[in-house]
């Protein structure tokens, strides 16, 4: 919305049409190609999303095809086959829906950042913007402040009730959270796995993002398909994927953390490329093809002119990968 | 053999001895929230549980639990498979721990539980909890717990070591008196487990599920069965046979393992596989598991409403939200461009966490009819945070829309 041309809402304006009119008549439909296409986005993703429905449903027995899979895998006997039958089902779907998405994204020819720049105009409210700033904050809170503030005020409690009582306000859990050996190692490894994820990430996601964007390999757009294959993949199912497939898999990191690095990695592989490729696609390929024209070899290119140009993007993935790994509990849930 | 052997009897042993022991055992019977139900309503016997007035706020385990298998099985030897049957009609909440069973019992979530397992019960008590147990006079199934070195340990010393540390003195006090464990021990000079709980266990129970060894009326001494579960343990035996003659110390890849080293194929695979489900490879292949899909119209509903209902909710808040952030004068708002990025950054598991106590304050007003759309509509309005958080969704699929290339300089320059 930020880079949509007023001039149109303007001139909308200008003959007469009021603000609300302009708005349904204007706004609505020039967005609304872009709204199609984060809706589809949105709905593949909802289709297999699984922890919010794992807490929130299970115990009051709603379940969602997600937490469906989870629950045949779990009980006694599995049905494993069943729970496949489901989970490719899903991928099939989901695959479905993404390929949708690309097509409408890539539809608007007018895609990539160029150098046009306007300001989008801003609209004086008047005193109706202490009432939009009250849905900001109301927003803000319900979708951060809410969760954080229970989470405290459980983490104050012996017994997670509701309602408090004076006996049932302690600070045992913390001690426990601080001394217990279990989440020490836990935080480690978290810590371990966040920076191995970023780090092992980046520098494959650059050579990646390079390959299909900027290298003439043929073949380049079969790759970018490969890597953005895990997008379409509800993170359950491959989960449980990865679980069978390195039981028997002869090289032992089953069980390690090894295991848990390679999932991360496959899992946030769309994530890093899509991020590196997006500052990639910024910077001209002028700059260097000029190198080369100076005789430069491909890895001294690379480390002179590619890389810091490409910094700003490369530390946003390595943050982003960094973040991911460490606050999603991913691989398994989503 | 440990040299710490002598100090079990045979029965709880492996045999021959030298492969596992029994490290404790587990009873479960059943716990109440004493808010919710008097002492004289508790139920008395496991038919009581079967009570129309339970239905709804009974919690059970998950079918994978150990405890729940012999609870499963040794009521079903007493009562047959209907009453199993009748159980399912009070529409049981499941659960994989105990510590949710009993959080939920504390809360009230639930008014009683059908598998109270004493140990958790103990440790909820000393944390305050109003829970009581009842030792029902038709039996209390317990469950022996098994430990073992495998034959393929990465470290068979230091696994042979630990074994003798659970056997010894030492090793038995400690799982008695851990508060997460807190299993009774039958090892013949165990000390008595949590002296003074005030638990009176009834003479029915002791006739058909073992009998007490020390002071007679109380649990909390080292309990000596061996009860109607002894099915399960011989069940653990064939399991750990199995483990020690062929597998490896890597058991569990019987039930799922396949063949090949891709993930996803490995899926495709198992959903072609109509064969035998733990036979592998597979010995038949087709598409009745497909079939088997449409067994659950009702999930797939739900996952439709859950996406289509948080598509719409994320659109609906991704566009407002744009629209007050980049088109008004709205006060701070690049300040609240930045913050719309948190709830990414949170992990729906906590989103989870923190509506519960809204979800408490909602069963105050509770209607039947609005339950499952609220559940729908809770698990929604968690899960679009995790779509990149909705307005910035919104922002960058906007994003896309150029139409002119003319520069306006309306509150700044250009960029």
């Amino acid at each position: 919305m930020k880079s949509m041309d007023p001039a149109l809402e303007e001139a909308s304006q200008i003959i007469g049409a009021s603000r609300l009119r302009t708005m349904l008549r204007i706004t609505l439909p020039l967005v609304i190609p872009g709204v199609l296409g984060a809706a589809i986005f949105v709905f593949a993703e909802m289709l297999g999303s699984f922890a919010a429905a794992l807490v929130l449903g299970t115990p009051n027995r709603y379940y969602v095809i997600t937490t469906a899979i989870y629950q045949l895998v779990q009980q006694y006997p599995p049905k494993i086959q069943v729970a496949a039958a489901m989970g490719v089902s899903l991928f099939a779907v989901m695959f479905f829906m993404l390929f949708l998405y690309r097509r409408i994204v890539m539809a608007g020819s007018y895609v990539t950042i160029t150098g046009k720049a306007f300001r989008p105009r801003v609209a004086d409210v008047g005193p109706l913007r202490y009432m939009l700033l009250g849905v900001c904050v109301l927003y803000l809170l319900a979708a951060v402040g809410l969760p954080l503030v229970t989470l405290l005020y459980a983490s104050l409690q012996k017994i997670a009730v509701a309602f408090p009582t004076a006996e049932n306000w302690t600070l045992e859990n913390f001690r426990v959270a601080m001394t217990m050996n279990a989440v020490r190692s836990a935080l480690t490894n978290s810590l371990l796995l966040g920076f191995g994820t970023a780090t092992i990430g980046v520098v494959l996601m650059g050579l990646l993002a390079w390959l299909i964007y900027r290298s003439r390999l043929p073949g380049s757009g079969l790759i970018e398909y490969v890597v953005m294959f895990p997008q379409a993949v509800p993170r359950l199912v491959f989960a449980f994927g990865l679980m069978c497939a390195w039981v028997v898999f002869p090289i032992p990191i089953y069980g390690t953390l090894w295991l848990l690095l390679l999932a991360y990695l496959t899992v946030f592989l769309p994530l890093g490329v899509r991020t590196i490729a997006g500052v990639m696609l910024q910077i001209d390929k002028s700059l260097e093809e000029c190198a080369q024209m100076c005789g430069a070899p491909w890895a001294f290119r690379v480390r002179t002119v590619t890389i810091p140009l490409l910094m700003p993007g490369l530390i946003a993935a390595w943050l982003l990968l960094f973040i991911a790994s460490i606050a999603s509990s991913a691989p398994l849930s989503c | 053999m440990s040299p710490e052997t002598p100090a079990y009897k045979a029965d709880h042993l492996s045999s021959p001895a030298g492969s596992f022991f029994w490290t404790g055992v587990d009873p479960a019977g059943i716990a109440y929230n004493t808010t919710k139900v008097s002492a004289a309503d508790a139920p008395k016997t496991w038919q009581d549980i079967l009570n129309p007035r339970w239905k709804g706020s009974i919690s059970c385990k998950i079918s994978a639990s150990g405890l729940q298998f012999v609870q499963w099985y040794t009521l079903r030897k007493l009562y047959g498979a209907g009453f199993w049957k009748e159980f399912a009609k009070q529409n049981p909440h499941a659960f994989d721990s105990r510590v949710q069973l009993f959080d939920r019992l504390a809360k009230g979530d639930d008014t009683i539980t059908a598998i109270g397992e004493y140990p958790a019960y103990i440790l909820f008590k000393d944390k305050g909890a109003k829970v009581e147990f009842v030792a029902p006079a038709d039996g209390l199934p317990a469950t022996p717990l098994i430990v073992g070195a495998v034959s393929k340990a990465p470290h068979p010393e230091a696994a042979k070591l630990f074994v003798d540390w659970a056997m010894s003195k030492r090793g038995q006090a400690w799982y008695q008196t851990n508060p997460n464990l807190y299993y009774g021990s039958v090892r013949t000079d165990a000390p008595p487990m949590r002296p003074g709980c005030g638990w009176v266990i009834s003479s029915c129970s002791t006739r058909r599920l073992g009998r007490l060894r020390g002071e007679p009326r109380c649990l909390c001494q080292g309990m000596e069965t061996h009860c109607s579960a002894c099915e399960r343990s011989s069940r653990a035996i064939c399991e750990i046979a199995n483990l020690r003659s062929a597998d490896g110390w890597v058991w569990s890849c019987g039930r799922c393992g396949g063949t090949g080293p891709v993930p996803g194929l490995l899926s495709f695979q198992a959903a072609l596989d109509v064969g035998d489900p733990q036979v592998r490879p597979p010995t038949a292949y087709g598409f009745d598991n497909f079939n088997g899909i449409f067994q659950y119209p009702q999930i797939l509903l739900n996952t439709l409403t859950v996406s289509v209902a948080a598509t719409v909710m994320a659109l609906l808040f991704g566009f407002v939200m744009a629209w007050i952030l980049t088109r008004t004068n709205v006060p701070g708002r690049y300040l609240f461009e930045q913050l719309m990025a948190v709830p990414y950054y949170l992990t729906p598991l906590l989103g989870g966490a923190g509506l519960e106590p809204a979800r408490l304050a909602r069963k105050r007003l509770h209607q039947p009819g609005l339950a499952r759309h609220s559940a729908a509509l809770a698990i929604s309005s968690i899960s679009i945070r995790r779509t990149e958080s909705p307005g910035h969704g919104a922002v960058r699929g906007l994003r896309r829309i150029r139409h002119d290339s003319r520069c306006y300089e309306v509150d700044g320059p250009c960029a």
